[in-house]
C-alpha cells in the first residue's frame, strides 16, 4: 500500500499507473486494513459523475466525458485519466516538462490554437477534444516536422518494431514525403561500451538530457547548438559515466541511442520476454529477460514502485554476456593422479561427494551460501547439512559471527526502499551507495535535489551525485556522534525521520558486531528507531544474502570447527570468497556447486554445475527484505541443472533424503522456516530489539566500565579497528563471478579506468 | 576541386558549358557585381541576380556552417586540459557582473561573462574558457557549451583582430548585401567563414541585426585591445565600395569617419525627413514650465508651515 501513497504523492503519472490506480480504486474498498491509503487512492481518481467532494478535485472534460482530477495536473495527465491516449515523444512521467516535441497537441475549446498538452495545467471545466480534425492536422504536421531529418532506416534500426516514432507515424504519417531538401545528417556520439549513437535518428525529445540531469545526477549530456543544428552530446567528446546510462536506450523514443552489446543480434518480435529479477545487487530490481532460442539476448527493466520504479543499473542490464561465458555445464572431479579437474558423469561426481559427506566427521562439515544463491537451494543445503549434523553455516560476505541474525531488523533495510524518501536525514555508514545500489542512489539523489534531504556519509566512496557531508573514515567517529561530541549529532538529534545507511562492508569488518552494536546504540539514541519510524537500514550487497540469513544459515552458538585431524569437508554453494576456508589449516575437501568457473570452482575437488539466476525458477529476497520470484528464462547450459534438484540428489547420495521432491514442496519448506517466503512481493516490518541485539557485548555504554583489547570498551569509549571505513564495491562493473565473466562489463571497467571506448 | 564542390557536381557542370570550361564561379560573381558597380544611387534595383542554375542546397549548407561546427575537436591550442582565467583588471568587471544576481541564481550570468571572456581571448570561446565560467558560476560544463553553441554571436573557432559580419537576412539581402559580401571577399581574399592570412580579418556572416531600415549592413567587432579597446559597430547603408573602404581604414588602424548609417543621419528617408521638421505647435499636453513653478510654490508653502508648527512647539 505504500506503494499507492508514493504514487498519489506525485503528480506525473503514466497510463500504466493510472490503470493501476483505478484497478486499486475498484479493489481498494476491499481491503479494510488498508483503509487510509485507499481512501486516498479513491478520492484522488474518483470517476464518478457524482460531483466532487474533495477541493483539490476539478472537473474536466475529455472527449465530452467528464472526469474529475487533481487541481494543477497537465491536460495530458486528465486525457490519461479518462482512458484517451495521447501520443507523445518528450513527455515523460518521471522527468520534468520539456514541451519541445508538440506531438501532444490536442483542442481545448475558447484556445485559437492546439496547445502542448504536456505542459498544460488544467483548469475548471475545460473542454478537452482528441479526435476533432485540427488535432488530427496539427498532429500530422509534428509528424511530417520530426520526419523530415529523420533517416528512413527502419529497416536497419535497433528500435524497429519498438519504436514510438515508427508506431506514431503509422497514424499520423504520410505515405510519402513533400521535403524535397537535403536531409541533414549528424555526427554520431561516443558515449561508451554500452550506448550506442546514430545521431541523425534523433527528433530531439531531450529525454536523455533530462534523464542524466536529473535521475542519473550526471550533468554531461546537452543540447549544443540552436534550430536545424541542435545535436544531443557532451560538446567536448566524452564517455557517458553514469551507472545507469542504459537506461537512456529505453527512454529514447526512436533508435537515436541503442544498446551496443545487443545491436543487430536479434529484432525486437524475435524475443521471448520473461519477467524476472535481477540478482546482481541488493535491491533485485525487476526486470524483463528477452531470450531467443538458449541465449539471454538482452535485459531490460520493469516497472516497480517499491523497488527500481523504471531503472536498472548498467550492471544488471548489460552483464547477461557474462551467463554465456566461463559456465560450468558439466560435473568436474579431481583426478588424484594429476591432480587437476577432470569432468565427469553426474553419478561419479554424485557418488564421489555423497560419500565425502557421509563419512565424514560432523564437526568438521563447513556450508558456505554464496551471494548469488536462491532460497530453495540454501534452504536445501542447510536442510542436507544438519542432518548429517553440520553445525557450521557461513554466508558470503557476512561476518556471521558478529551479524545478529534473530530479528531480521538486524540486516535488512527497515524503512524500505521507497521510505528513504520519507526520511529527512540520511547517514551512510560505509557505503558507496552510487556503486553499491544505483537505483537506490538515484531515489537518495531525487530525496536530497526535491525533498532536500540532508545526505551525510561515514567512510570512504566516491562522488555520490548530490552534495554529502563527508563525517570522516574512521569508525571512532561514531563514538563521538554518540556522546555529541561531533556536531553533526545536533542535526540528528533534530531531525524528525533520521535513517542510517549501513554498507554490506561493515558486515564483514572484524569490529563489526562493535560497529553494529553502535550503530544499534546510535539509532535508539536519536531516535533513527521510533514506534513509527524504522530508519535503520542495511544495505545487503547481492540478492542471495538477505535470503540465507533469512533461512539461519549461520553456524550455531556452540559450533566450531574441531581441531582434530580428519578431513575437513567444504559444501560450496557458490561463493567465490573462498578465504573463509581456504586460509584454515588442515586437509579440506571442497565441493563447489555454482554456475561460473571463477575462485570457487578453481579451488575445488568437485565441481557440481548449478544454474544462473536466469536459468531456474527461485526466490530471493532483496535488501529490504521483500521476497521475488524469479523464473527460468532460458535452460542451463549442458549438463548443468536448477540448483536445489542437485542438492536433492546430493541428500539422496549422502543418506540423508530431503523430504520434499517438488519446488512446490521446497517452497512450503521455506515458507516453515521464514514466514517471508509466504508472502511473495510483500514486505513486513520487522521486530526492534531495542539494543537487546547486541546485548552481550561489552563495550558501548559510557557509564559500563569493561577492559580488553580492540573491540572491547575502555574508558568510555569503543575502540574500532583502526582501518577506514569504505565501500567494499572497488569496480561496480565487477563485483560477482556472472560479472567478472561478462566482457562488455570488462570493457565497462576500462573505459572507467581510462576514460576512453576504445 | 574541393570535396564542397563535388558535392555541388551539377551546378559545376552546367555552368562549365556555358563558360567554356573557364573558371565559372568566379565569372559567376563578376556578373553579378558588375549589374551595380556603375550606380552611385544605392537606392537602385541592387538585387542580385540570383543564379538559376544553383541548387538550393547550396544556400542551405552555406548558411548551415555559418557558426561552425556543434561539437568540439580537441587540439593543441584548445582542450579541456588548458586553464584559463579572467585578467586581473576584467576579473573586477567579472565580479561587478556576479553581483547582479543573487547568488542562488548565478548562472544568469552567464553570457554577460561569456562576453567579456571573449573580449579579453581575442574574440573566441574555448573550452578552458567555457569551463572557467563553469567553475565561477557553479554549473556543469555542459551547461555553458549549451549557451555558446545557442548564440551565434560567441565565437568558438579562432577569429581575425577584425570580424567582419554581412547581414544576411532578407531586407539586406534584397538591398544588395550579397554583393557586399562578394566585394569584401575579393578585397580580402578570403571566403566565407574564413580568416585572411595576417589574421587580421575575419568575413562572417549574421542574421537581421536590426537595422533593416537602413539596410544593408555589416557589423565589425574589434578585438584588437581586449576588452578595454573593444567595440562592435555597425556600418549601414552600404555600397560594395563604402564597404571595402570601412575594411581598408580599419586595416591601416584607424576608426572608420562615419558609424552607423554612411549616408543619413540617423534612419530618416533617406529623401530627408518629411514630418517633425519645426518645432511642436502645441497644443501641449501639459505646461511643464508652469507645472514646475507650481510645484515649487506648494513645496515652499509646505515647508514655511512646517517650520511654523515647529516654532510654535517649541514655544509650548
Amino acid at each position: 500500500m505504500r506503494r499507492f501513497c508514493a504514487l498519489i504523492s506525485r503528480t506525473k503519472r503514466s497510463s500504466d499507473e493510472i490503470n493501476f490506480l483505478r484497478k486499486s480504486v475498484a479493489l481498494g474498498s476491499a481491503s479494510s486494513a488498508q483503509t487510509t491509503s485507499s481512501e486516498t487512492t479513491k478520492a484522488s481518481f474518483s470517476t464518478t459523475n457524482t460531483p466532487a467532494v474533495d477541493e483539490n478535485l476539478v472537473p474536466v472534460f475529455v472527449d465530452g466525458r467528464e472526469v474529475h482530477v487533481q487541481k494543477g495536473v497537465t491536460v495530458l495527465q486528465a486525457c490519461e485519466h479518462a482512458g484517451v491516449h495521447v501520443p507523445r515523444f518528450c513527455y515523460h512521467p518521471r522527468l520534468s516538462i520539456a514541451g519541445n516535441c508538440r506531438m501532444c497537441l490536442v483542442e481545448v475549446e475558447k484556445s485559437p490554437k492546439p496547445v502542448a498538452s504536456c505542459a498544460m495545467p488544467v483548469m475548471p471545466n475545460m473542454n478537452i477534444k482528441t479526435t476533432t480534425d485540427l488535432v488530427k492536422k496539427a498532429r500530422e504536421g509534428v509528424m511530417e516536422f520530426l520526419l523530415i531529418n529523420h533517416p528512413l532506416d527502419c529497416p536497419i534500426c535497433d528500435q524497429g518494431g519498438e519504436c514510438e516514432l515508427q508506431d506514431q507515424s503509422m497514424i499520423f504519417g504520410s505515405d510519402r514525403s513533400r521535403f524535397t531538401e537535403g536531409k541533414r545528417a549528424v555526427e554520431d556520439k561516443e558515449l561508451g561500451p554500452l550506448v550506442k549513437t546514430v545521431m541523425t535518428r534523433c527528433i530531439h525529445c531531450t529525454r536523455c538530457v533530462r534523464f542524466a540531469t536529473e535521475v542519473a545526477g550526471v550533468q554531461e549530456l546537452g543540447v549544443t547548438g540552436r534550430g536545424g543544428q541542435a545535436e544531443i552530446g557532451t560538446y567536448v567528446s566524452k564517455l557517458l559515466s553514469s551507472e545507469l546510462s542504459g537506461n537512456v536506450i529505453d527512454l529514447c523514443p526512436v533508435g537515436a541511442l541503442t544498446s551496443k552489446p545487443f545491436a543487430f543480434t536479434a529484432r525486437s518480435w524475435e524475443l521471448k520476454p520473461t519477467e524476472t529479477i535481477d540478482v546482481l545487487d541488493g535491491l533485485g530490481s525487476s526486470i524483463r529477460v528477452d531470450s531467443k532460442g538458449t541465449e539471454v539476448m538482452r535485459i531490460t527493466p520493469r516497472l516497480h514502485e517499491g523497488v527500481n520504479e523504471e531503472w536498472i543499473s548498467d550492471k544488471a542490464r548489460f552483464s547477461y554476456d557474462g551467463l554465456k561465458r566461463q559456465r560450468l555445464d558439466a560435473p568436474y572431479a579431481k583426478n588424484p593422479k594429476t591432480n587437476k579437474l577432470e569432468k565427469v558423469t553426474w553419478e561419479t561426481a554424485l557418488e564421489i561427494v555423497g560419500e565425502q559427506l557421509s563419512k565424514a566427521d560432523p564437526r568438521n562439515l563447513r556450508a558456505v551460501a554464496g551471494k548469488l544463491a536462491d532460497c530453495e537451494s540454501i534452504v536445501a543445503l542447510k536442510d542436507v547439512m544438519t542432518s548429517l549434523g553440520c553445525v557450521n553455516f557461513e554466508v558470503e560476505g557476512v561476518n556471521a559471527d558478529a551479524v545478529n541474525v534473530d530479528s531480521r531488523s538486524n540486516y535488512i533495510m527497515n524503512s524500505n526502499i521507497v521510505g528513504v524518501e520519507d526520511a529527512d536525514v540520511v547517514l551512510m555508514v560505509g557505503a558507496d551507495v552510487r556503486l553499491e545500489a544505483p537505483v537506490l542512489n538515484a531515489r537518495l539523489r531525487r530525496a536530497n535535489v526535491a525533498g532536500g534531504v540532508k545526505m551525510a556519509t561515514l567512510g570512504h566512496h566516491g562522488d555520490l551525485t548530490y552534495p554529502v557531508e563527508n563525517l570522516g573514515t574512521e569508525a571512532s567517529i561514531i563514538n563521538d556522534l554518540l556522546s555529541g561530541k561531533h556536531a553533526f549529532s545536533e542535526t540528528l538529534k533534530n531531525a524528525k525521520n533520521p535513517c542510517v545507511i549501513v554498507g554490506s562492508a561493515v558486515l564483514n569488518r572484524p569490529d563489526c558486531a562493535q560497529l553494529l552494536k553502535s550503530l544499534h546504540q546510535l539509532s535508539d539514541q536519536f531516535g533513527v528507531v521510533t514506534n513509527d519510524w524504522n530508519g535503520f537500514n542495511v544495505l545487503q550487497a547481492s540478492g542471495g544474502t538477505t535470503g540465507a540469513l533469512d533461512l539461519g544459515f549461520v553456524s550455531s552458538k556452540n559450533k566450531h570447527i574441531s581441531e582434530n585431524d580428519g578431513l575437513k569437508v567444504v559444501y560450496n554453494l557458490g561463493s567465490e570468497t573462498i578465504s573463509s576456508y581456504d586460509s584454515e589449516p588442515g586437509k579440506k575437501f571442497v565441493i563447489y556447486q555454482g554456475h561460473h568457473g571463477d575462485v570457487g570452482a578453481a579451488g575445488a575437488d568437485v565441481v557440481l554445475p548449478g544454474a544462473a539466476y536466469t536459468e531456474k525458477d527461485a526466490t530471493y529476497v532483496n535488501t529490504e527484505g521483500r521476497a521475488q520470484r524469479a523464473l527460468a528464462c532460458v535452460a542451463p547450459p549442458g549438463l548443468a541443472r536448477a540448483d536445489w534438484k542437485i542438492l536433492r540428489a546430493v541428500s539422496e547420495f549422502a543418506m540423508v533424503p530431503l523430504k520434499y521432491n517438488t519446488i512446490e514442496q521446497c517452497r512450503e519448506r521455506l515458507a516453515e522456516v521464514s514466514p517471508t517466503f509466504n508472502a511473495i512481493d510483500e514486505v513486513e516490518p520487522s521486530l526492534w530489539l531495542n539494543g537487546a541485539s547486541y546485548a552481550h557485548l561489552a563495550g558501548g555504554t559510557p557509564n559500563v566500565a569493561a577492559k580488553g583489547g580492540a573491540g572491547k570498551k575502555t574508558s568510555g569509549a569503543t575502540v574500532f579497528a583502526s582501518e577506514p571505513l569504505t565501500t567494499n564495491v572497488e569496480n561496480f562493473y565487477m563485483t560477482d563471478a556472472i560479472t567478472r565473466a561478462s566482457a562488455t562489463m570488462a570493457r565497462c571497467s576500462k573505459a572507467k579506468a581510462t576514460g576512453s571506448a576504445f | 576541386m574541393t570535396s564542397s564542390d563535388l558535392f555541388f557536381t551539377t551546378t559545376t557542370t552546367t555552368t562549365s558549358k556555358k563558360n567554356n570550361g573557364m573558371n565559372n564561379n568566379n565569372n559567376n560573381n563578376k556578373r553579378n557585381t558588375n549589374s551595380n558597380t556603375n550606380t552611385k544611387n544605392i537606392f537602385k534595383q541592387q538585387t542580385s541576380k540570383t543564379n538559376n542554375n544553383q541548387t538550393f542546397s547550396h544556400v542551405i549548407n552555406e548558411r548551415l556552417y555559418s557558426v561552425g561546427l556543434m561539437v568540439h575537436r580537441d587540439s593543441a591550442e584548445n582542450n579541456s586540459s588548458l586553464k584559463w582565467e579572467f585578467s586581473k583588471e576584467n576579473e573586477t568587471k567579472v565580479q561587478t557582473i556576479l553581483k547582479r544576481y543573487p547568488p542562488n541564481y548565478k548562472r544568469s550570468a552567464m553570457i554577460p561573462l561569456l562576453d567579456v571572456a571573449q573580449q579579453q581571448n581575442a574574440g573566441y570561446l574555448t573550452v578552458p574558457v567555457m569551463n572557467h565560467i563553469a567553475e565561477l558560476l557553479e554549473v556543469a560544463p555542459i551547461r555553458v557549451y549549451e549557451v555558446a553553441t545557442f548564440y551565434s554571436m560567441f565565437n568558438r573557432s579562432k577569429v581575425g583582430s577584425y570580424h567582419v559580419m554581412v547581414c544576411g537576412t532578407t531586407p539586406c539581402m534584397l538591398r544588395g548585401s550579397r554583393d557586399i559580401e562578394k566585394a569584401l571577399s575579393e578585397h580580402l581574399g578570403v571566403k566565407k567563414f574564413e580568416t585572411t592570412r595576417d589574421g587580421k580579418f575575419t568575413l562572417g556572416e549574421m542574421e537581421c541585426m536590426g537595422c533593416c531600415v537602413n539596410a544593408p549592413m555589416i557589423a565589425v567587432a574589434d578585438y584588437t585591445g581586449g576588452v578595454e579597446k573593444y567595440t562592435y559597430n555597425y556600418y549601414e547603408d552600404l555600397t560594395p565600395e563604402s564597404a571595402v573602404s570601412i575594411v581598408q581604414t580599419l586595416a591601416q588602424g584607424k576608426m572608420p569617419e562615419k558609424v552607423g548609417s554612411q549616408i543619413r543621419n540617423k534612419a530618416e528617408p533617406i529623401t530627408g525627413t518629411t514630418t517633425l521638421n519645426t518645432e511642436p505647435t502645441g497644443p501641449n499636453c501639459r505646461d511643464l514650465a508652469k507645472l514646475k513653478k507650481e510645484l515649487e510654490a506648494a513645496a515652499a508653502e509646505a515647508a514655511k508651515a512646517a517650520a511654523a508648527e515647529a516654532a510654535a512647539g517649541a514655544k509650548k
